[in-house]
């Protein structure tokens, strides 16, 4: 006997992330899904953003990692938000990406009144974390002029799946001979839709163009 | 390693289907459609669900995992093409494409043992 009926494998996850949509939209919150390679710098984008931005809007952060909250520490070092740690060694296996239901059970205790802005920090790696919606309005990805100009083409979904990219550390691009046009050309031939932002977070460079691009979204 | 979490969703949903169909005798196989541009290695799915379905009713079921190729759409001129993977521009005039098939993750059916067996 055959059953057939065909489904979704991640349907499960997909209707989880739907649940999470509708509760941030409730919070008037937008969300925005941050994926890059370790050390790329989402972490120290995100202390600049949040510099510039707390106190003229609402913010909150969730941050994933496999173990530790040094992020989370760092984060809270700058600005007096709502930081709520992942860590997917505890209750996940050791996953090496965010999906929905990590998301749903890190908000499940929380109720914010009105946030703005939501940031998740997803697990550094550059392959799993394309694969899972969370119920977030954006994915942004971040890479560093240090991971070499060939990276779209070997990791073509995560740059295919994301919104924006901060091309990071933009300041010591010249001293790594990075070749800005070769990884731009490189990034529109997986994704030609892509956004780039160029940034470095250390020196504050084209970090007013990615708020202003949040201000965008977020004034919907 | 993200084929673990995508093995354990794949046993919820043939279950699920298996319930629904008020089912009660074990699976001997799984017909599986992984789209080509995911990021999902089929050795390792099959690793994980092999060692996951123990103690339900896809314990020992074979794993057929059939591969769907990326194919995309010109948003210019509609050609359609395969492209070998990195790019994903328009062969013919280097125009914006949709994907078309390849990101596939889906259970199609389950093939249950008869009742005699």
């Amino acid at each position: 006997m055959i059953i057939e009926d065909v489904r979704n494998i991640l349907s499960a996850n997909d209707r989880i992330a739907a649940a999470n949509r509708e509760r941030f939209m409730r919070w008037g919150s937008y969300v925005v899904n941050m994926m890059s390679a370790p050390g790329a710098g989402k972490t120290t984008i995100l202390e600049r953003t949040i510099e510039r931005l707390n106190g003229r809007c609402r913010l909150a952060v969730i941050e994933g990692d496999v173990r530790g909250s040094y992020d989370r520490d760092r984060l809270r070092s700058v600005a007096d938000i709502p930081v709520v740690q992942i860590n997917t060694e505890v209750a996940y296996g050791g996953e090496c990406h965010l999906d929905a239901l990590m998301i749903a059970n890190a908000i499940g205790g929380v109720e914010l009144p009105v946030t703005d802005l939501v940031f998740i920090e997803n697990v550094g790696n550059l392959v799993c974390p394309a694969e899972f919606d969370v119920g977030e309005d954006s994915k942004v990805m971040v890479a560093s002029v240090t991971e070499g100009e060939d990276k779209p083409l070997k990791y073509p979904l995560m740059y295919s799946v994301s919104d924006l990219l901060l091309l990071n550390k933009m300041d010591i691009a010249a001293a790594v001979g990075f070749d800005r046009e070769l990884f731009l050309r490189n990034c529109h031939s997986v994704n030609p839709a892509l956004l780039v932002i160029e940034v470095s977070a250390r020196s504050g460079e084209g970090i007013p163009d990615w708020l202003a691009w949040l201000d965008g979204k977020s004034a919907r | 390693m993200h084929e673990l979490g995508i093995a354990r969703s794949l046993i919820e949903v043939a279950v699920a289907a298996m319930t629904d169909g008020r089912v009660t005798r074990p699976a001997t196989s799984l017909r599986v459609e992984v789209g080509r541009f995911t990021s999902v290695v089929p050795e390792s799915l099959r690793f994980y669900f092999e060692i996951l379905c123990r103690d339900t009713l896809l314990d020992g079921a074979e794993l057929a995992i059939e591969t769907i190729p990326l194919r995309t759409r010109c948003l210019g001129c509609l050609h359609e093409s395969e492209p070998e993977l990195p790019s994903l521009l328009c062969p013919v005039c280097d125009g914006m494409v949709e994907i078309v098939s390849g990101r596939e993750l889906r259970l199609v059916s389950i093939d249950v043992a008869d009742e005699a067996a």
